[in-house]
């Protein structure tokens, strides 16, 4: 039981750690829920990119990336573009 | 549940054009639909580009029944930090049908809009070409929308959103006639319910997956 306890811990831990880094860049003219839908699904597309989460209210998307991989900004802002977008990568 | 039902089955067998949206992002599928007494409208478009669709318009007008091949392309988007501004233009060449004649007609439209998350505003101009036939004058027919909206609270993108809408409109030989709808909003689909001054009733419909 306790090996199996721990086993689980192990697993958990493991999953939890292995979401890769985040990155958040700005959209301009992202004003409506079909903008984000787009957009959300053109990069939930992308083997590199393991979630997305959206903000209509700070014009931002949130991307989570899997281990060890990142989209390059030239691809994000083609992206973007394809969505009907643009860019700005000054967010924080 | 009766509701839902009634709902649904207005969805599929009344659906129609209005709320312009002739492009949408590369690769989208895009499901309109408007609906009065008179009229019963569906727009099916695919983006080819974001800037360009390929589709069809099927509109019932009493009783003709157009059904158009369109291109949709959007000439210009203005992407603002806190808002949007589109032009559309369309074209596209199908078939009329009225008291079992069957004629080709032409098509072009004109959409131009601007919103935040807090106020929107449309106008649309469609036009129906059609061309004497034998001797028969046929008039072009013409549709006008203006619109205007505002939010009245800023809802998230997982969150329901709701607007409340002023449209005026006008056909060939018709009064301006002003319609006051509730749309709400819910990550890929939105609906319209709109109540006119004079008594009518409008349901609208609008997907993109």
């Amino acid at each position: 039981m306790k090996f199996t306890i721990a086993l689980l811990t192990i697993l958990f831990s493991l999953s939890v750690f292995a979401a890769g880094e985040t990155e958040t860049v700005g959209v301009k003219g992202m004003v409506c829920s079909f903008c984000a839908q787009g957009i959300t699904k053109k990069f939930k597309e992308q083997p590199e990119v393991a979630n997305v989460e959206v903000s209509l209210q700070d014009k931002k998307v949130k991307l989570t990336y899997q281990e060890g991989k990142k989209l390059s900004h030239d691809k994000i802002e083609s992206l973007l573009k394809e969505s009907g977008y643009e860019v700005s990568f000054d967010a924080k | 549940m009766r509701f839902f039902k009634l709902s649904l089955l207005l969805v599929i067998f009344w659906s129609t054009q209005v709320m312009a949206h002739p492009t949408s992002f590369q690769g989208a599928t895009s499901l309109m639909s408007y609906n009065t007494e008179e009229e019963n409208t569906v727009d099916l478009f695919y983006s080819v580009k974001n800037y360009l669709a390929v589709g069809v318009t099927y509109q019932r007008e009493d009783k003709t029944y157009f059904t158009v091949p369109r291109v949709n392309y959007l000439l210009q988007r203005w992407n603002n930090e806190d808002s949007q501004g589109n032009i559309y233009l369309s074209a596209g060449y199908g078939q009329e049908r009225s008291y079992d004649q069957a004629l080709g007609v032409g098509f072009t439209a004109l959409d131009v809009d601007w919103e935040s998350r807090k106020y929107y505003t449309s106008a649309a101009y469609n036009r129906y070409i059609r061309g004497d036939k034998e001797n028969i004058e046929r008039p072009d027919y013409e549709i006008m929308k203006l619109r205007a909206g505002v939010a009245p609270y800023l809802g998230e993108y997982n969150e329901i959103n709701t607007w409340l809408i002023l449209q005026t409109e006008k056909r060939n030989d018709t009064q301006w006639e002003l319609t006051q709808f509730v749309r709400l909003f819910y990550r890929n689909v939105l609906i319209e319910v709109g109540a006119g001054f004079n008594g009518s009733y409008a349901f609208n419909f609008m997907v993109h997956f």
